[in-house]
């Protein structure tokens, strides 16, 4: 009996070794309207924004560990520097007994870069973390095209 | 003890498979489309639908020709204009046409003039003076991406000519022909 109890708090134990991790569920795909211009000579006048909860995030980080912090940056697979990318926190999702983040709920949106930013720090784990994006700089000067990029969640212990 | 052995390696060996599963990097793909847009109008600030008056003869003596009407000035043309950054449809073409000929003995013309600068982008280039008939003839090519204001006094200035030609004054009879005058942005 206590070999298995062993066998199970070794095996829990390796676990809490595993380095923090993160999942990103929900990706974003829009269209402009092509209705949208109802006057001939006129220029979008909009924003692209996507639901709050685009994407959640779930955060899960070993026992050990005492702070991360989630960065988050673009890789541009075909992408019109015209077209700019934002992205806020609209909640903190649910966290576990004890757990924190910083800044708390609802962020203004920031743009994103090709380089990390930071996005928001924590302890302990958390689930449903809800993502919400803008696309502006959209424009009839843009050529019609299908545009890709690729935002990424990197979490790191600190 | 064998069994305790095979359960401690199943509980390690899904311990390593939770580890597996995870890192601390997650990605998505984000996709914008921006579609084809083609539009065009004509604005004007008077009346959109005018006559051109051929007038008779100055003063009383007899011999003289008839008068050619003022030219009419008063329309502009407006458009907002996506194209593909590749393929047949990266530029197209304003075309004019009329729904019926002008009248015979006359000459009738349409100019369009250079775009007012009042928007952006790769507007068109004019052709400068087209006779205009029932034929479908193009009147400014080259637009790209762009959009020329919305309204008169943006986009590209109408003049409307019609003149009485000497060479074909024995075809000239009097009435009167209404002509519908149909613009359209193309693809080239």
């Amino acid at each position: 009996m206590k070999t298995i109890l062993f066998c199970i708090i070794f095996s829990l134990s390796i676990n809490c070794i595993n380095a923090q991790s993160i999942n990103a569920i929900g990706s974003w795909s829009v269209s402009v309207p092509s209705n949208t211009i109802s006057e001939a000579g006129n220029d979008y006048n909009m924003n692209l924004t996507s639901m709050t909860n685009q994407t959640t995030l779930d955060i899960n980080v070993p026992l050990s560990t005492t702070n991360w912090r989630v960065d988050v940056n673009k890789q541009d697979s075909f992408w019109n520097n015209s077209l700019t990318l934002w992205i806020r926190k609209t909640g903190d999702g649910v966290g576990v007994a004890g757990s924190s983040i910083s800044p708390i709920g609802l962020i203004p949106f920031f743009q994103l870069a090709n380089m990390g930013q930071s996005f928001f720090s924590g302890v302990k784990n958390y689930v449903g973390l809800p993502v919400q994006y803008e696309i502006r700089g959209l424009s009839v000067l843009i050529p019609a095209s299908t545009y890709n990029t690729t935002v990424v969640y990197t979490i790191t212990e600190y | 003890m064998k069994k305790i052995i095979v359960f401690g390696i199943l509980c390690m060996s899904l311990s390593f498979i939770g580890f597996s599963q995870d890192t601390n990097l997650d990605s998505h793909t984000l996709t914008v489309t921006i579609p084809e847009v083609a539009l065009l109008d004509l604005e004007t600030s008077a009346n959109r639908n005018f006559t051109l008056a051929f007038t008779g003869p100055m003063g009383t003596e007899a011999g003289k020709r008839i008068q050619n009407p003022l030219p009419n000035a008063d329309i502009w043309i407006n458009y907002t204009s996506i194209v593909t950054a590749s393929g047949p449809d990266v530029s197209r073409n304003v075309n004019v046409t009329s729904s019926v000929n002008n009248p015979g003995g006359t000459a009738f013309s349409a100019t369009a003039a250079a775009d007012a600068g009042l928007g952006a982008g790769t507007v068109g280039t004019t052709l400068g003076n087209v006779s205009v008939d029932n034929t479908i003839q193009p009147i400014i090519t080259n637009v790209g991406s762009c959009y020329t204001g919305n309204g008169p006094t943006k986009g590209h200035r109408l003049t409307y000519n019609t003149n009485v030609v000497n060479a074909n004054y024995a075809l000239l009879r009097a009435g009167t022909t209404v002509m519908v005058i149909t613009y359209t942005l193309t693809d080239n």
